[in-house]
């Protein structure tokens, strides 16, 4: 027996518009009739099912990092060279360990909204937590237990943790210094750029004085400003604050006069016959028009400004994760010197990545919109 | 002036419509270096509350003086006339329907129709909101009002067009083809709509068509231009019973007519 004869006997027959009842009453009450049928419901949930836990990877897991603990403590360091730190990262790994526990137990339990998402969290990223217990596995056994990569240009990750830590205040300094930086010379950057772009895009004057300026000043590497800039700015910090919003102000500038421009002009037609102002088209109608391209900008802008932070640090400002990276390596404190290229690769990644969510939330009305 | 008392136009006592008139408007644009003339000397005259199709060739310049009635562009030569006023710039008394809905895709149904309240700073009116909840109802989009247009078929963005357009109570509402690119069920569908609309809201409505029958269907009246520069070749009654039948002999004759001076 196929589906359909099983479906439909069971349905009460609402069909077609026989004039007398509201055909929209009528859509509605056949739309509830197929909403509540058990077999539609359970099909649509086998084939749209949301990604949920595989055990075995849960287990996988949680169980490598444990196996990470274990070699950490009990398998006996090599006597090639001092071993720093085993007992922090015993410490940091046992904790991974207990939160992707605590996780895979509460993904037991899939009925409720904490164990739904944390049955979906490990579905996702297990297979990563596995391949990173493999990753800090080998580099335990390869540095610390069997001495085959030594430091200072290998440190074992318990003395890249302990470095870093001894240094914390120098290095928490320096990230400050670095997100203060980025985040300020960033937003003048972007709103800059949202301005010169959108007065470009939308006075044909504007448009044919600023169009020579943006095409030769964009192009030019921000770096090669540098020596006038730290000499016109007293500030060291100031001056990286505009080198930062130059390099965002160039991408920004140009993809939001280019999204401006393509806004497609029967919007302004039907929005006029409406009675919308010029100020309404610019700024309820241009600008939104514009986004998906302006978030082109924005993300191209990120990455250039990271680049030009780090290097204007290493060259004129005495402070910032730049800075921090290339005064450790002048005093071959490698360890410490990795430990900052890794809060680096944090920290730049987790920008872009919320960069990136930004925008698939602010543009979900684009259709078919592309995830980056 | 033509003579175009059509009974329909004269039984609705209370119109809310406007009355049209364009008086020898010429309308030229600049292509490849040389001018294209498009419009010559149109002298035209549509009284309150009648609907009016536009047909002719194509590229003929139809939409062109749609444009001009809207107020979106001006004539190089001769006058536009909305109830005795020259016609300057956009208005919201002028509503226009696309062939595209050019509904803007980053807001919901209800803030697409609510659109004209909004860009005149009374979204929070009262009475505003109950007529925009009301045009949802009237073109039954009730179940999608929080839907964004993506998610619309291409005849419920049209209808949500609509009803944008109705929104400001227009004396006048302009259909640019706007049933061109919907399949035949839901075109004949939203023909009928459109008959209700006009009826219920009292508008004068001018539409241009490229489809004889349509325009039958719709219009008290139907003008035939000529290939561009488009000059008026015929002005045409159609005088028939609504709602109207395609089979009806009338209705028939009157397609045979219209379509021989299209062939010309």
């Amino acid at each position: 027996m196929t589906a359909q004869t099983q479906l439909q006997p069971a349905r009460p027959r609402l069909l077609e518009h026989d004039g007398s009842a509201d055909p929209a009453a009528i859509t509605d009450a056949r739309d509830k009739v197929l909403r509540d049928d058990p077999q539609v419901l359970s099909e649509l949930a086998r084939r749209y099912r949301p990604r949920t836990v595989n055990h075995w990877l849960a287990a996988a897991a949680a169980g490598l990092w444990a196996f990470d603990v274990f070699v950490v403590l009990a398998v006996p360091d090599t006597s090639s060279f001092v071993v720093k730190g085993q007992t922090p990262v015993a410490i940091v790994a046992t904790l991974i360990t207990a939160v992707l526990g605590v996780i895979w137990a509460a993904s037991a339990s899939p009925a409720s909204a904490l164990g739904a998402r944390a049955s979906h969290w490990l579905g996702t990223w297990a297979p990563w937590w596995v391949a990173l217990a493999l990753f800090f596995l080998n580099w335990e056994l390869a540095t610390a237990k069997a001495g085959a990569l030594r430091p200072p240009y290998f440190p074992p990750p318990g003395q890249l943790l302990t470095e870093a830590w001894n240094d914390r205040v120098l290095l928490l300094q320096s990230i400050g210094n670095s997100i203060i930086l980025l985040v300020i010379g960033f937003t003048v950057g972007a709103i800059t750029g949202l301005a010169t772009g959108l007065w470009m895009g939308w006075s044909k004057r504007a448009g044919y004085w600023l169009n020579p300026i943006v095409k030769y000043i964009g192009p030019v590497p921000t770096l090669a400003w540098i020596p006038i800039v730290f000499i016109a700015f007293k500030n060291s910090s100031a001056a990286a604050i505009f080198l930062v919003a130059l390099t965002v102000w160039f991408p920004i500038t140009v993809l939001t006069n280019a999204g401006i421009r393509s806004v497609p002009k029967s919007y302004f037609d039907v929005c006029q016959t409406l009675g919308a102002s010029g100020r309404f088209l610019i700024f309820k109608v241009s600008l939104p028009a514009a986004l998906p391209s302006i978030f082109t900008g924005l993300f191209m802008a990120l990455p250039t400004a990271f680049v030009t932070l780090t290097i204007a640090e290493t060259l004129g400002v005495n402070s910032g994760l730049g800075w921090y990276i290339n005064w450790k390596k002048g005093w071959s404190a490698y360890p410490a010197m990795y430990a900052a290229i890794a809060v680096m690769v944090v920290l730049c990644g987790s920008l872009l990545s919320l960069l990136l969510s930004i925008r698939t939330h602010v543009l979900a009305w684009q259709k078919d919109l592309t995830r980056w | 002036m033509v003579t175009t008392t059509t009974t329909q136009a004269t039984r609705r006592v209370a119109s809310a419509g406007g009355a049209i008139d364009t008086v020898g408007v010429t309308q030229a644009f600049w292509a490849h270096h040389t001018p294209l003339p498009v419009l010559d000397e149109v002298t035209l005259s549509v009284p309150a509350g009648q609907f009016v199709s536009l047909v002719g060739p194509s590229g003929c310049g139809k939409s062109t003086l749609l444009r001009l009635i809207a107020g979106l562009d001006r004539p190089v030569a001769g006058h536009v006339y909305a109830d005795g006023h020259e016609v300057t710039g956009p208005d919201p008394s002028r509503g226009i329907v696309f062939q595209d809905p050019t509904l803007l895709p980053w807001l919901s149904v209800e803030k697409n129709i609510g659109l004209g309240p909004q860009v005149q700073g009374r979204r929070d009116d009262p009475f505003v909101v109950e007529r925009v909840n009301a045009m949802i109802d009237l073109v039954g989009l009730g179940s999608f009002r929080d839907a964004l247009p993506a998610q619309l078929s291409g005849g419920m963005a049209q209808r949500a067009a609509l009803a944008r357009a109705l929104v400001n109570r227009p004396q006048i509402l302009l259909f640019d083809e706007p049933l061109g690119k919907l399949d035949a069920l839901t075109r004949a569908t939203l023909q009928t709509e459109i008959v209700r609309l006009w009826r219920d809201q009292g508008f004068t409505g001018v539409m241009v068509t490229h489809d004889v029958e349509e325009a039958l269907l719709l219009s008290d009246r139907v003008i035939v231009f000529s290939a561009r520069p488009a000059r008026v070749l015929a002005d045409i009654c159609v005088d028939l019973e609504r709602p109207r039948a395609q089979d009806a002999a009338g209705f028939r004759e009157l397609r045979r007519e219209i379509l021989a001076l299209l062939r010309q």
